[in-house]
């Protein structure tokens, strides 16, 4: 099948400079060479800690930051390449819900003119056009057009995220990112979020990333799955497939530390020792060589290669390099 | 306590607005008519007052004053308002080169003592009422300029921001429709707080003779030409126009505060709710 977006060797380096008057300079590595496809109708989960570069990732992919190299190809189009008014354009395909479903809405505005605002900027259409179109995606979030009166802060943060995800399903887009969508939310809520995000995605045939840190989640909603961490992508694979055989040590530990809700199935939880390196001062050769339980001598030398070990699944690590 | 300062200075202010308005109906004399035989009178029933040292009377000048003196301070502010909020916008959202380029300018501005600066340009446009407006707007310009800079730096990083960026809503869109309003309530405390300055810097641009031509009734005018009467004891031609300019200041000083305090929903105590 083929991807409807593809990103390949992206890089985001911020310079940061310390010392006194920035003489030194270090670089950040946010982003460090991703590569992954993401096929049409499908949802690709991003899973790493805080600080591994996975919100980085997705607002790069939109370039709502500026990747500092690399391709981002939607739908057969290198969107690297495009101008300010043809990238314009394009966020109608392509769009995005954030975490913080406080932040992301207008305190000063109501919920039909948020709505309103991606319609009046991309199209013009009758005011009873847009009066129905926002009617509608209130409805297809789960609202009614009696919300559409209120302003953010009367409502529940379940109703805002819904508010979010219509202001971004309003454009009919083909990709959406979901940056946390449910993080920010009580588990009750994050349930019926999941589902409408799932029920949407069948009915209006969109493809998905899915930006979280809750592993149980991403199982709940993903089709495939990548593994961040410091500004890498670790491995990649089908979601069945990482969960039930992880084979880097990262995800293996990270597999491993989900929850078990069956007291009698104990199962061996790897603890990773330290925290996570400063991204300032990424380790030398892999980056995760001073947690991982499994480091070789080589891994704090060599950067390990991004490997195809079977017909969906990539690697990052010397473990697999032969 | 703060509410009820917010309402004396808002009293102060519409009983001026209101006076202004209702000159022509309310004042007793032209303001303007000179009667040498009438003049330098104490205040008395016919001169509630007095008259100054062409006769004319002090307390209808004081109203005509008045809206010379209103009108001086909004056009001005307006002026500073215009110019300032969207460079200081501009160089908030934007910044970079532009922003640093724009806010030492203004840091420039600033930098003199306002009086000075106001002589310097009032004098430099030339002498008349457009000259001392356009001097105190540009005076008044860079404090707009600075406070809609930070509040755009603050507000820009906004999630609603990005997600307006992310939706391809256009910079000025994004300016007018998000940022401005978001950053309104402290631009008018600051155009509030702006007119008592507007009102003190122009009152005494027409005292040095570079405001107002003669013989327009203005107040900052009419203390200057009872300067040269004060030792003589013709104390109410400075004393009732020097009230008029203390009692505007005061007015725009006190509701500047209050609504600085209305506005701010952290500082706001639960009994005043």
């Amino acid at each position: 099948m083929l991807p409807i977006l593809e990103i390949k060797d992206l890089k985001k380096h911020y310079a940061a400079k310390t010392g006194l008057f920035g003489r030194m300079s270090n670089t950040v590595k946010a982003l460090d060479g991703i590569s992954l496809a993401i096929e049409k109708g499908k949802t690709f989960a991003i899973v790493g800690e805080s600080g591994s570069g996975k919100t980085t990732l997705g607002k790069t992919m939109l370039r709502l930051i500026e990747p500092t190299s690399g391709s981002i190809i939607f739908n057969g189009q290198d969107i690297m390449a495009l101008g300010t008014e043809s990238m314009r354009k394009l966020k109608t395909d392509m769009q995005i819900v954030f975490q913080d479903p406080f932040g992301s809405l207008d305190p000063r505005w109501t919920v039909r003119r948020t709505l309103e605002e991606p319609l009046r900027t991309h199209y013009s259409y009758s005011a009873e056009t847009i009066t129905k179109k926002v009617d509608e995606i209130l409805e297809v979030v789960g609202l009614t057009p009696q919300h559409a009166l209120r302003y953010p802060y009367e409502l529940s943060g379940g109703q805002r995220q819904r508010v979010g995800i219509a202001r971004a399903l309003i454009l009919e887009p083909q990709f959406v990112v979901f940056d946390e969508p449910v993080s920010a939310l009580d588990v009750s809520i994050q349930a019926q979020v999941l589902t409408l995000l799932q029920d949407l995605q069948s009915r209006l045939s969109l493809t998905y990333l899915f930006i979280s840190h809750d592993l149980s989640v991403v199982r709940y909603i993903s089709d495939h799955v990548g593994v961040m961490y410091l500004g890498k992508m670790m491995e990649t694979g089908p979601s069945e497939q990482l969960f039930s055989n992880p084979l880097h040590p990262y995800t293996e530990a990270l597999i491993s530390a989900i929850p078990q809700p069956d007291p009698d199935k104990r199962r061996e939880r790897i603890v990773l020792s330290g925290e996570v390196p400063s991204p300032r001062n990424a380790p030398s050769g892999c980056v995760f060589h001073t947690r991982c339980p499994k480091a070789m001598p080589q891994c704090s030398s060599i950067q390990p290669e991004w490997l195809q070990v079977s017909e969906n699944r990539y690697i990052a690590c010397h473990l697999y390099n032969n | 306590m703060q509410r009820r300062l917010l309402l004396v200075g808002l009293v102060f202010i519409l009983l001026w607005v209101v006076l202004a308005l209702l000159a022509p109906w309310i004042a007793p004399y032209d303001p303007n008519g000179i009667r040498t035989e009438d003049k330098l009178q104490s205040p008395n029933m016919a001169h509630w007052f007095g008259t100054d040292n062409f006769g004319r009377d002090i307390f209808s000048r004081i109203l005509y004053g008045a809206r010379v003196t209103l009108w001086t301070g909004v056009l001005a502010i307006g002026i500073a308002c215009v110019a300032g909020i969207p460079l200081g916008a501009i160089a908030g959202y934007f910044g970079g080169k532009v922003g640093n380029i724009i806010m030492r300018m203004m840091d420039t501005l600033l930098a003199f003592p306002s009086l000075i600066l106001a002589m310097a340009l009032a004098a430099s446009i030339g002498p008349g009422l457009l000259g001392a407006l356009l001097a105190v707007g540009i005076v008044a310009m860079p404090e707009f300029a600075r406070l809609m800079y930070g509040q755009t730096v603050v507000i820009k990083e906004k999630e609603f921001i990005e997600a307006s960026r992310a939706l391809g809503v256009r910079h000025t869109a994004i300016i007018f429709q998000h940022i401005l309003p978001n950053a309104l309530a402290p631009l008018i405390v600051q155009i509030t707080l702006g007119l008592g300055s507007a009102v003190l810097i122009t009152s005494s641009l027409s005292f040095l003779g570079l405001g107002v031509r003669p013989p327009t009734a203005e107040w900052g005018a009419m203390i200057s030409y009872g300067r040269d009467y004060i030792m003589s004891g013709e104390w109410w031609m400075t004393f009732f126009p020097g009230i008029a300019i203390a009692t505007t200041i005061f007015g725009f000083i006190l509701l500047g505060d209050g609504l600085r305090d209305a506005l701010d929903p952290h500082g706001r105590s639960p009994r005043h709710k």
